[in-house]
């Protein structure tokens, strides 16, 4: 019998929780689809893949979490900008909250776990 | 791969590759699909695909991350227009999030749907019962009651069941109980007010009297009954006497006095003006039929009164001395607001 064990990598995880990023992410200010990949990077989400944050910005639109608007430029492309509205809003705060209480129990079952 | 793609190559090429999505979930998805490649391209360094992978792959990514389905699947005529028909929905849907109060009923709304389930087992029940029970939008008896609780507990297992595990026919089943119980709680929400109003009605049904145009108030209702007379007071308390009363557009207002009663006519012939109040009213004898009664008809005996010829022409006249329409001779109509 076989049985399958994952072992967790942070591209796994991070399924789970790209909205949140994203939320997050434009929570701070408003950005453009290749500026939000940009930042998750630089906050340290290196995995992050340019397609998944497209998707999940057009998704978290369609789901009316985000305003949006084009900014035209000179030099390059229009860029459409993203940004949260009252349902975003309220959307980061619940998620956040469930992130948190998530985590602190993670932590908290992971006390005793030397990661070497 | 040796010239490598333009923005533009590879956004056709994963648009292909999403060829199956249904159109409206494709143009909403890969609406600026091209700008956001051009960005990507604008970065030195390496071309698209050695940043992005295929365009295949990124439209497997893409798909994923929109929350959309499997590739391929069937796709028969049924299925392509409920997809068509809920993209559209979900276009009108986004583009009503404009309004702050769409939005806030789109984060509240799914709080509701247990007083949802709740009102449509309810509304179904009293339907069923309808036939066989008095009218009304509460269960008549003990039975009509369990019968509604155990319909309103079924509903609510069906709620909270979820569509997921219904089969197809249940599911069209389900989405039949829902618009009946919507159209039967509309139904039931239109009737209440016509059935159990006991507002003010005004009836203007102009009714030309024989002196004079004015308007009849019927259905004055007040609380306790119909309004037969009216007692003007001054803002200091004072009785007023002789008041006239008019609508907007000059009409004389005119009551018709109850039933048992009728308005006094003077001696001397000149029938009262119809709009002053209050009116002369004393109680009826008895003389059959209220159409005997009227500003022109005669009561074989009338309570006489020396009464100062009043004109009959509506509009502001001069008020005569004290005592002009003098409800003396009027044993109810002493001016007291307690009357009736």
């Amino acid at each position: 019998m076989r049985s399958t064990v994952l072992c967790v990598d942070s591209s796994q995880l991070l399924k789970g929780v790209l909205d949140l990023a994203v939320l997050a992410v434009l929570a701070e200010r408003d950005s453009y689809g290749y500026d939000v990949v940009r930042r998750l990077r630089e906050a340290g989400l290196e995995d992050v893949g340019d397609a998944s944050v497209y998707g999940t910005l057009r998704r978290l639109f369609k789901a009316g979490a985000l305003t949006s608007y084009v900014v035209a430029s000179d030099e390059g492309p229009h860029r459409k900008y993203y940004g949260l509205n009252d349902v975003g809003r309220s959307l980061l705060q619940t998620s956040a909250k469930t992130w948190t209480s998530f985590a602190a129990t993670m932590n908290d079952l992971l006390k005793e776990v030397d990661p070497g | 791969m040796t010239p490598p793609m333009t923005p533009h190559d590879y956004a056709a090429a994963v648009r292909a590759a999403l060829a199956d999505l249904p159109a409206g979930d494709r143009d909403a998805l890969l609406e600026d699909l091209d700008e956001h490649l051009a960005e990507v391209a604008a970065e030195p360094g390496m071309s698209l695909e050695e940043r992005l992978g295929s365009p295949e792959a990124y439209a497997a990514e893409l798909r994923a991350a929109y929350g959309g389905r499997p590739p391929g699947g069937g796709s028969s005529r049924g299925r392509r227009l409920r997809e068509r028909t809920s993209g559209a929905v979900r276009r009108v849907h986004t583009r009503l999030l404009v309004l702050p109060p769409y939005r806030q009923a789109a984060v509240f709304a799914p709080e509701l749907r247990p007083a949802w389930w709740v009102l449509r087992g309810y509304a179904i029940a009293l339907a069923v019962l309808a036939p066989i029970s008095a009218p009304g939008l509460i269960p008549g008896d003990i039975p009509a009651w369990v019968f509604t609780l155990a319909v309103v507990w079924g509903s609510v297992w069906l709620g909270r069941r979820g569509r997921a595990q219904a089969s197809r026919w249940g599911r069209v089943l389900l989405l039949g109980a829902n618009l009946v119980a919507v159209v039967l709680v509309i139904t039931a929400m239109a009737d209440v007010p016509s059935t159990s109003s006991r507002g003010v009605a005004f009836d203007y049904g102009p009714r030309p009297e024989i002196h004079t145009l004015g308007v009849q108030v019927e259905n004055v209702s007040a609380f306790g009954g119909e309004v037969t007379n009216i007692f003007p007071y001054a803002a200091d308390g004072t009785p007023l006497h002789d008041v006239r009363l008019y609508d907007q557009d000059g009409n004389p207002i005119m009551l018709e006095p109850g039933f048992d009663q009728e308005i006094v006519i003077p001696c001397d012939g000149e029938p009262p003006i119809r709009n002053a109040y209050p009116l002369p009213l004393r109680p009826a004898d008895g003389r059959p039929g209220r159409a005997a009664r009227g500003p022109a008809a005669r009561g074989p005996e009338p309570a006489c009164t020396p009464a100062t010829p009043a004109s009959p022409t509506p509009g502001p006249t001069t008020p005569g001395p004290t005592g002009t329409a003098t409800p003396t001779a009027s044993p109810t109509a002493s001016p007291s607001p307690s009357s009736e």
